[in-house]
């Protein structure tokens, strides 16, 4: 081999003599001055003659395939087909093209339909829960009546006794509360029988007999009893012991203990023990207190104060 | 003598063929298949392809399965036709080299069968081995070119399309292959 990785036998090969030469061999040229080459080219020519032994089954074949791509509507089958010969048209589009504007209506179909399927499956689940706006209830229960479908108009809210009893958690024993929103733990309520709007009680225990109205915001509220008549109470926590006093309008009561016959009328006491009204740090309290602010210390007539 | 190759040109009268067989004339397939079926075989079978008879009826069916997306002039059209059955050879050799399959093929069983005249006959057989023997000392490449070139008839540009190399490199095959032949000639390892 040479440096150029030529062997040395190619090194004066032309290509395009030898094109020349075999192109010239091929057109029946030069043939006395390349005999070996053109006892070569002549044997391999007869060796393989030009033949297609196998024409009519190929002809046959092929003649299906275009005959089977007619059927499924390419272009082999198309209108064009008299270029030459005449030929039978196909009256109508091809299969293909068929199915294509078949499978395009369908497609719009869908399109419109599935929203408004899905429009009215959403509107018919929310109308069966009563969960829609007040308007858009009143006219989906109004379009469903017309099926003979029964749902709630929006119009029927607060008419039975024990409706809007939202949030409960452990609510035991209540027999009549309406409107009771948010109690918590409200354990024992028999027979009080007028509770009205009591929102928000938590742990309220042992309650009896009473009728607290408009009672909002007990926590910790035990042991009432008798406490007839507590209206307006509002935001007791830690309440514990009152008996048969007849607070009305306490508010915000914290950790008051032990009111005994108090009949004041005071507001928003904290750490208020044993007093009847609503001092502050009021503890010991017992019957007379009839203070209304918040750091209660002996104020009006009470008597027996502890820790003013 | 070298055989001549009978003239099947469609010339002119091709774009007119190409249109009715586009559009399912099948006195135009007729044509086509006339055109370019008889270079294709003997290529095929000088390549020693086991049955070059199916790898055409398998190249014309996808002719017909594809000629609407063909476009180009009568030469275009041989190209693209030698370019399918070489390719439909290679997928069957490399097929072939992960599966051999031992049974013996129809040209070989067609070959120790007796064909008419025994004279002719043994002419051409004794033409058949020589040239296999020539062929046989060829790589592959080369071997391709110059078939293609000798029995397909086209020129260097279309070979150069349908095995997917430069004009150049296939030149400088076909100048290679030649030489070849000349020196298994002149050695005398082949006697013509």
């Amino acid at each position: 081999m040479t440096p150029f990785d030529v062997p040395p036998d190619e090194m004066g090969i032309d290509p395009e003599i030898a094109n020349e030469e075999l192109e010239a061999l091929l057109a029946g040229q030069g043939r006395d001055k390349n005999l070996d080459l053109t006892r070569f080219v002549d044997d391999l020519s007869t060796a393989f003659p030009a033949s297609a032994p196998a024409a009519a089954a190929h002809l046959a074949a092929i003649a299906n395939e275009a005959q089977l791509l007619a059927d499924k509507g390419d272009p082999v089958a198309r209108p064009a087909s008299n270029a030459v010969a005449p030929v039978p048209q196909a009256s109508r589009p091809p299969k293909r093209w068929r199915n294509t504007v078949k499978d395009k209506k369908a497609r719009i179909l869908i399109k419109v339909a599935a929203p408004v399927v899905a429009l009215f499956a959403v509107l018919g689940i929310m109308g069966s829960a009563g969960a829609l706006p007040r308007t858009l209830q009143h006219l989906t229960s109004h379009a469903a009546g017309f099926v003979g479908l029964d749902l709630p108009s929006g119009d029927d809210e607060g008419n039975d006794s024990t409706a809007d009893d939202q949030g409960d958690e452990n609510d035991q024993g209540d027999v009549k509360d309406a409107t009771d929103q948010g109690d918590q733990n409200d354990q024992g309520d028999s027979t009080g029988s007028t509770d009205t709007s009591d929102q928000g009680d938590q742990n309220d225990q042992g309650e009896s007999t009473s009728s607290d109205s408009t009672d909002q915001g007990d926590q910790n509220d035990q042991g009432d009893s008798t406490g007839s008549t507590d209206t307006s109470d509002q935001g007791d926590q830690n309440d514990q012991g009152d008996s048969t006093s007849s607070d009305s309008s306490d508010q915000g009561d914290q950790n008051d203990q032990g009111d005994s016959t108090g009949g004041s009328s005071g507001g928003s006491s904290e750490n208020d023990q044993g007093d009847g009204g609503s001092s502050q740090d009021n503890q010991g309290d017992s019957s007379g207190d009839s203070g209304s602010g918040s750091s209660d210390s002996g104020s009006g007539s009470g008597s027996g104060d502890n820790q003013d | 003598m070298h055989e001549p190759v009978p003239d099947h040109s469609l010339r002119e009268q091709f774009p007119r063929i190409l249109a009715a067989a586009c559009a399912g004339g099948e006195w135009a397939w007729h044509e086509l298949y006339g055109a370019v079926a008889p270079q294709l075989t003997r290529y095929l079978r000088a390549r020693g392809v086991p049955e070059p008879d199916d790898v055409v009826g398998e190249t014309f069916v996808k002719v017909v399965r594809y000629i609407d997306g063909f476009e180009g002039d009568e030469a275009a059209f041989r190209t693209w036709v030698f370019t399918i059955g070489r390719n439909l050879v290679v997928d069957d050799l490399r097929k072939r080299s992960r599966r051999p399959v031992d049974v013996a093929p129809d040209e070989q069983l067609l070959k120790a069968a007796p064909r008419g005249d025994a004279e002719d006959e043994a002419m051409r057989d004794l033409a058949t081995a020589h040239v296999e023997d020539v062929l046989a000392h060829l790589s592959v490449d080369q071997r391709d070119v110059l078939l293609l070139r000798i029995l397909g008839d086209l020129t260097i540009g279309e070979i150069a399309l349908v095995v997917g190399k430069k004009e150049g490199a296939v030149k400088m095959l076909q100048a290679r292959g030649l030489a070849a032949i000349r020196r298994q000639i002149s050695a005398g390892a082949v006697t013509l």
